[in-house]
């Protein structure tokens, strides 16, 4: 011990960091650790790799042997990044088998399903989806399925599923940077018994039956904060809450964050001083705690860095030394990449580094400048937003301007009243549960009253800035701005710069915007929402958005317990989430071509969530029942309802859609479904809605010179459209066919796809390819990618 | 990380975004120690010898100059001094510092001035000839080194040394201002050496205290056969 103190001494103080001056320059190193796994795992990585070229030569210029670090720095960790912790599978292809292993998350109970991580004795993880199949069987599972246990599960492993729309989540990826290469899927009974259990097993357990503890003793919105703040667990969250909080930027207050711990360590340290333990002991004590603490919490990204620089800052007090709080986290970051360098690509991760980092960069400035709290609280969110701008923006396509004022507001609040109140709670629960209504109903009380102004902040959305997926020279265009800005309200004088964080974010908003104008290309996106329709027109320089179409899960009927919390809705996870990432503030049309909820399901998601001018039907579109609900709740947010029939022509900008049918009533709903043909990138559409071969036949009848280039086929494939006639006669270029993977109807029909192919026509499904973008420019089609 | 100059302590200076991508080990005194410097605010100091007007009496001040300077304009020493400015004013701790620097021979001191100085001449007098005021060669043999020349170094523009200091004297700092005042002999002699180099030039004078502002006008003068296009002074400290 003493010899390691006297070494570290020597290394610190006068040995080889001082003299050379790394000590308070870790975040080189730490910079060119970030770099060189972005290069060997990341996207863009070419810019990773100028980026981490001018790096070392900007330092080699000043100082050489801070440049030789940094490049061993790099070099060591792409070969740790892809050599010494690879990240790939023992297994090559699917195949169905038992395999025996422990689970090592908190199993997650969802309706029918469960999932949970399961850790092979091979050292692969695993993720199991199980579908249970009764209700008894989930009262057993829940009962006694715990972290720890180690299971032998018989299934079918999987490739999970990528990202089946250009913006949608990526579970595949996602998996893959945990280390998950298979889905294990199953659907029998599988067993499970506990065998050796290590301590970070017990703390597992330890969280589990405390988080089910207060799930069951306390009231609803104090339960879920409770343990949200104290053991970093939201999954019960209601989802409109949750989607409040990250809307508005606050979302990180729900995880047990870096404010959080300090508040926690801080209040632990000062209340041992005041009990009268001498420092040294003090400091020993947490040492110890801290890492508990982590494990107690989830360990998420964001805990284990506030943790980690807790636990740094307290080491060096322990050998009297200083570390400064930015060797700090730059020691914590390279410690944590070493660990698993996929850390990098983790949202939170992320977040709570680059937030941290500006804070504490921005910290000497903002203390010099302003002096009062008020400032300094407002000067610091600035910057925490402006770090997080790109990454939110990237990952989530908008940013409420609002989440300044909100986060102004509810991190005091939530770190310096709801925390204490809930650890306070929570032990008073443990130690004296008699007192607890004396605590509970105060939290209550406050909780159920911030709740119900952020929800009413997150309906009214004027303050939301829709910027959609950005492109690769926004961003770097946009980490510049940032970077200057920083610099210029350092330099600045006028303590009227606070204002330059806000007046950027609006500068690039309307940069945004005019790029949208000023873009010739348009685009027609058939949206894969599974079974159903929906397909996206974005018009060149804006001149239109239109919807046809909005999809629609027809729902199972379920009992209670088989009930997911949040069931898969195409209208609000595919089509509204697709119109954020294509940046769409608002929708020229919404036509809906006929009645079937495939069709019209997910209009009940957008309406209210993004303002729709008309919505056009035909005449024949019944109103009644669920529908009438729909309409009526359209018209309440000012939309124009029309109706359309054959020979109409919807006109935006210079774009004419031709309307063709239905002129007549037909037999069924599907015949009177509204198609449209339209002439964009000089080819001639056809959208035909469910139009089955009636109505084609009808179609044929009235307009006999009908040539079309490309087709949307009738009623997602089915043999009950696209007859040969038909085809032989418009001839096509190009069919696509939106279908759902794997649907019940057996769509697309083999014998429809038999006369498409036969007739020399392409054919683009979305069931096998996922959504379909086709961009078109003045009079050409640009290029046509598909999603997966 | 580095240690104070002045009270030996370990300290860290504050990285920011502007000093992101300096690597310089650091060398200079502490911000506790700093902050005990009182530096002149440019805009509200005399306009001649940089003198800090807030500290003066209103009364002695007319049109930013204060009555020294205009005591000394109004003399035969007119207009041989352009201006001369400060970096702090001659408090207590500035006289500590310069005691051990100057008395005591703590020469690394003067590296915690670096940047001030630096700043000062980029801001006030960018490509003059930087001139050191010479000691005499008695005072330098029992000093071991000059204390201008030490502040002048620290700009990292070539020094021209030229002035010579004859007669060596008494020490300044133990007269009084009459005695300093007095119409003496003029100790500074110019060096011949260094005509051509500043010959018209805008010339600067470096030392550490501007207390009467006699020496550095006897110093001016000296340089008058040098026929220089303007004549300043850089001071570390602007005595009361």
């Amino acid at each position: 011990m003493k010899k390691l103190k006297v070494f570290f001494l020597m290394a610190s103080e006068e040995g080889l960091f001082k003299k050379n001056g790394i000590s308070g320059k870790f975040y080189f190193l730490a910079i060119s650790m970030v770099l060189a796994i972005w290069f060997s795992l990341g996207e863009w990585q070419w810019l990773a790799l100028a980026l981490l070229i001018g790096l070392v030569i900007l330092l080699s210029r000043k100082q050489l042997f801070m440049a030789v670090l940094a490049m061993m720095t790099a070099v060591f960790s792409i070969v740790n990044s892809l050599y010494i912790s690879p990240n790939h599978s023992i297994f090559k292809e699917p195949f169905q088998g038992t395999f025996e292993g422990k689970i090592i998350d908190l199993p997650k109970f969802d309706g029918d399903r469960l999932t949970f991580t399961m850790k092979l004795h091979e050292g692969e993880k695993l993720a199991v989806h199980h579908r249970i199949k009764h209700s008894d069987e989930k009262q057993s599972l829940m009962s006694h399925l715990k972290t720890g246990l180690t299971c032998t599960i018989n299934g079918q492993l999987q490739q999970p599923p990528a990202k089946d729309n250009f913006h949608a989540f990526n579970y595949q990826k996602y998996l893959f940077h945990q280390g998950i290469h298979w889905l294990l899927q199953t659907e029998t009974d599988f067993t499970c018994g506990d065998q050796t259990l290590t301590l970070l097993d017990r703390l597992h357990r330890l969280r589990e039956q405390k988080i089910n503890e207060v799930e069951k003793h306390f009231p609803k919105p104090s339960s879920d904060m409770i343990n949200a703040l104290v053991f970093g667990y939201r999954d019960n969250i209601n989802q409109e809450i949750l989607n409040a909080y990250q809307m508005l930027g606050i979302i990180h207050l729900l995880a047990v964050s870096g404010l959080h711990i300090s508040v926690v360590i801080g209040s632990l340290y000062y209340l041992g001083r005041r009990l009268g333990f001498i420092r040294e002991h003090v400091i020993f004590l947490m040492i110890i705690l801290i890492p508990l603490y982590i494990c107690l919490t989830g360990a998420s990204p964001s805990v284990v860095r506030a943790g980690l620089m807790a636990l740094s800052v307290f080491c060096a007090q322990l050998f009297k030394s200083k570390i400064s709080a930015l060797d700090s986290i730059s020691i914590t970051c390279m410690s944590m990449l070493v660990y698993q360098p996929h850390l990098l690509f983790n949202l939170g991760f992320e977040l709570s580094f680059l937030v941290t980092f500006f804070i504490l960069l921005s910290s000497p400035f903002i203390d010099k400048k302003y002096n009062s709290f008020l400032l300094k609280l407002i000067a610091v969110t600035s910057i925490a937003q402006l770090a997080s701008f790109p990454i939110i923006v990237y990952h989530f396509y908008d940013f409420s301007l609002m989440s300044f004022l909100v986060n102004l507001f509810f991190i005091p609040f939530i770190t310096f009243c709801i925390l204490p109140f809930c650890f306070i709670a929570f032990f008073v629960f443990w130690l004296f549960p008699f007192l607890l209504p004396y605590v509970i109903n105060p939290l209550q009380a406050a909780l159920i009253y911030s709740d119900k102004w952020l929800l009413l902040l997150y309906r009214c959305h004027f303050l939301n800035l829709r910027f959609g997926q950005p492109s690769i020279l926004f961003l770097i265009f946009t980490c510049i701005c940032i970077a200057s800005v920083c610099y210029w309200w350092e330099a600045s004088k006028r303590k009227s710069a606070i204002m330059g964080p806000v007046i950027l974010i609006i500068a690039l908003y309307f940069c945004q915007s005019c790029l949208g104008y000023l873009n010739p290309c348009g685009k027609v996106t058939f949206l894969n929402v599974g079974q159903g329709d929906s397909i996206l027109i974005q018009l060149p320089h804006r001149k239109g958005n239109i919807l046809i179409d909005a999809g629609g899960y027809l729902p199972f009927q379920k009992q209670k317990w088989q009930k997911r919390k949040n069931p898969f809705e195409p209208g609000r996870d595919v089509v509204l989430n697709e119109l954020k990432g294509y940046g769409v503030k608002r929708l020229d049309a919404v036509i809906l071509t006929h009645e079937d909820y495939d069709h019209i399901g997910g209009l009940k998601d957008i309406a209210g969530k993004m303002p729709i001018k008309n919505l056009i039907v035909s005449p024949y579109f019944p109103i009644e029942g669920s529908k009438k609900a729909l309409i009526i709740k359209c018209l309440k947010e000012g939309t124009a309802i029309k109706t359309v029939e054959a020979n109409d022509t919807l006109k935006f900008g210079h774009y004419f859609f031709r309307v063709l049918s239905p002129a007549s009533k037909m037999s069924s709903s599907n015949g009177n479904s509204v198609v449209l043909a339209a002439r964009l990138g000089g080819e001639m559409w056809l959208f035909t809605g469910d139009g089955d071969k009636e109505a084609e036949q009808d179609l044929l009848n009235r307009y006999t010179h009908l040539n079309i280039d490309i087709l949307k086929a009738g009623h997602h494939g089915s043999k009950t459209s696209t007859s040969e006639r038909f085809i032989k006669k418009i001839k096509p270029k190009a069919a696509i066919i939106s279908a759902g993977k794997n649907n019940r109807y057996g769509h697309p029909h083999s014998e429809v796809l038999e006369r498409l192919k036969k007739q020399r026509v392409k054919i683009f499904r979305t069931d096998e390819r996922g959504a379909v973008e086709v961009t078109f420019k003045g009079h050409h089609i640009a290029k046509l990618i598909t999603a997966e | 990380m580095g240690y104070c100059l002045w009270c030996h302590q370990a300290f860290q200076p504050k990285i920011g975004f502007r000093s992101f991508f300096s690597i310089d080990i650091h060398t200079g005194f502490c911000s506790i120690c700093y902050k005990q410097l009182q530096p002149i605010d440019e805009r509200e100091c005399c306009r001649i010898c940089g003198r800090h007007l807030k500290l003066i009496d209103a009364k002695y001040i007319k049109d930013d100059v204060c009555r020294d300077c205009r005591l000394w304009e109004n003399s035969e020493w007119r207009g041989l001094l352009c201006k001369n400015r400060s970096l702090y004013v001659y408090n207590d701790f500035l006289k500590e510092v310069v005691k051990a620097f100057k008395f005591q021979g703590d020469v690394a001191l003067v590296h915690g001035f670096k940047t001030d100085v630096c700043r000062f001449y980029k801001k006030h007098f960018r490509n003059a000839v930087v001139v050191p005021v010479p000691l005499s060669f008695e005072r330098l043999a029992e000093r071991g080194f000059n204390q201008s020349e030490h502040i002048a170094a620290l700009i990292e523009k070539p020094v021209c040394h030229g002035l010579i200091r004859a007669i060596h004297e008494n020490k300044q700092s133990k007269k009084g201002r009459k005695e300093r005042m007095a119409h003496r002999e003029n100790p500074f002699k110019a060096n011949q050496k260094f005509k051509e180099r500043l010959e018209g030039q805008s010339v600067l004078l470096i030392d550490d205290i501007y207390t009467t502002g006699a020496t550095i006008r006897m110093a001016a003068e000296a340089l008058r056969i040098f026929k220089p296009k303007e004549v300043n002074a850089l001071t570390l400290a602007r005595g009361a």
